[in-house]
């Protein structure tokens, strides 16, 4: 996961086609390229790498490393962009779409890979341990109560979500 | 205006803000608010970059639970509120999507049929929430930090936040404090990649609250908490800086306002110690 140089020689036609078929990816194409959503951005400032108009452009052609990149998984999710693009593009949504078609394809940070094994095995980001109930006790609080891990295994079954925890690559 | 809630807790809040549920427990008890608890899982916010959706099947696991119930939910971390409210309104209005998604429920013996509604506590408060309520007046200056999940996207999420986070404030006695950038992003999201960015993204938030002598700031969501509160004293030694804004959740705030005791507000668990204010602010 690095930096996107641009390389024409991995520009795919399919990568916009992925994208627009993932929710929130269906406007990538309506983008005129204004830059409202990197004037907007609140990581740009302090990662001058981080700039969302161009990593919608480097999609928008087609440029397959994008998907390669670290750069879309900066993006704190705080919508101002969404709110204030002239294009309806919905940057936020789209870089999400970006993001997933990424990881179906195996390329997951690890930070984000590790946070969602715990999540598909007991169901939470944290574990609740017993120590964290008495904790809760003392402070006159009900325990949290474990989710069956039965349970989880069968909602995620079969799902994307549930081959890229296995590390199972999609054939793309 | 019914008077049961399901409460979400989501991951943060029992793992290590459980200050905030302490007091929203204490708020919400006063003003006749029952939450009940059952046993949920994540609200899917963390799953979305992966996979949304899978993301979105566990908002409907959680949905449905809260229909079996026969219950709103209620929850008090601005990223759960969201998740779980966006993921309500496309399962109320896309049958297809509900029809897909309630084929996987069908293997955990559950079903979204589109009958609850999800809330954040701060509206139920600020519908409840009376003069009559306050006992004691909090004067300070009070820097409000709504969050973005709290009316962002605004498509699904609009419940006035800013407005009802500025009301109770006022209520309770406060003088409200707006400041530069105080619609943007705490921080907090960016801690899993990078915290060195996470602590740049909340110092800038310390020092425009500083730049208008906010003596508090109140916020509503454990993210904003995590960066404001344990964030700013860890900024404070890195920076070697002080901005001496301590951060309360709404619910302690409103909560001593409401003449509630400190332990039951957990006022201890916060990181940056807030007594020297409220020892001269509240009367």
């Amino acid at each position: 996961m690095e930096k996107i140089e641009l390389k024409y020689r991995e520009v795919s036609s399919d990568l916009v086609k992925k994208v627009k078929q993932e929710p929130g990816g269906e406007f990538i194409s309506r983008c005129y390229q204004c830059g409202t959503c990197t004037a907007t951005c609140v990581v740009n400032p302090f990662k001058d790498d981080f700039n969302p108009r161009r990593i919608i452009r480097m999609a928008a052609l087609g440029v397959e490393n994008v998907l390669d990149s670290i750069e879309p998984w900066y993006c704190a999710v705080c919508y101002l962009c969404t709110e204030r693009c002239p294009r309806d593009v919905k940057p936020a949504a789209v870089l999400m779409a970006i993001k997933n078609v990424a990881a179906n394809e195996g390329k997951v940070p690890a930070a984000f890979k590790n946070i969602n094994e715990n999540i598909a095995k007991i169901g939470r980001l944290f574990e609740i341990d017993d120590f964290t109930n008495f904790m809760r006790e003392d402070m006159g609080l009900p325990p949290i109560e474990p989710i069956d891990e039965e349970e989880i295994k069968k909602l995620i079954s079969g799902t994307r979500f549930e081959k890229i925890i296995k590390g199972e690559e999609s054939e793309t | 205006m019914s008077d049961n809630y399901l409460y979400f807790p989501g991951c943060n809040i029992p793992y290590r803000e459980n200050q905030y549920e302490l007091s929203a427990r204490a708020v919400a008890e006063k003003l006749g608010i029952k939450l009940h608890d059952r046993p949920f899982t994540c609200c899917g916010l963390n799953t979305e970059p992966l996979d949304e959706f899978a993301a979105l099947l566990f908002s409907a696991r959680n949905i449905a639970v809260a229909e079996e119930e026969g219950m709103d939910l209620v929850a008090l971390c601005n990223g759960c509120y969201k998740t779980l409210r966006v993921a309500n309104r496309k399962l109320k209005q896309d049958e297809k999507l509900r029809e897909e998604v309630n084929e996987k429920l069908r293997a955990i013996g559950r079903e979204v049929k589109g009958t609850i509604e999800v809330y954040h506590l701060l509206d139920l408060i600020s519908d409840r929430i009376k003069p009559e309520h306050i006992v004691k007046k909090i004067s300070a200056r009070v820097a409000p930090f709504a969050g973005c999940h709290s009316s962002r996207p605004s498509e699904y999420v609009d419940f006035g936040a800013k407005e009802k986070l500025e009301k109770i404030i006022k209520l309770a006695g406060g003088k409200v404090v707006r400041y530069r950038d105080m619609d943007k992003c705490c921080g907090a999201p960016l801690l899993a990649l990078s915290e060195e960015l996470g602590i740049n993204l909340a110092r800038q938030r310390l020092l425009s609250m500083k730049e208008r002598n906010a003596e508090l700031a109140v916020t509503m969501c454990p993210f904003c908490q995590v960066s404001l509160d344990g964030l700013q004293v860890k900024a404070e030694q890195e920076f070697n800086e002080s901005y001496d804004v301590p951060s309360l959740y709404i619910t302690q705030f409103l909560g001593l306002a409401m003449g509630i005791k400190p332990e039951k507000l957990g006022l201890k668990e916060n990181k940056k110690d807030p007594s020297k204010v409220l020892k001269k602010a509240v009367m």
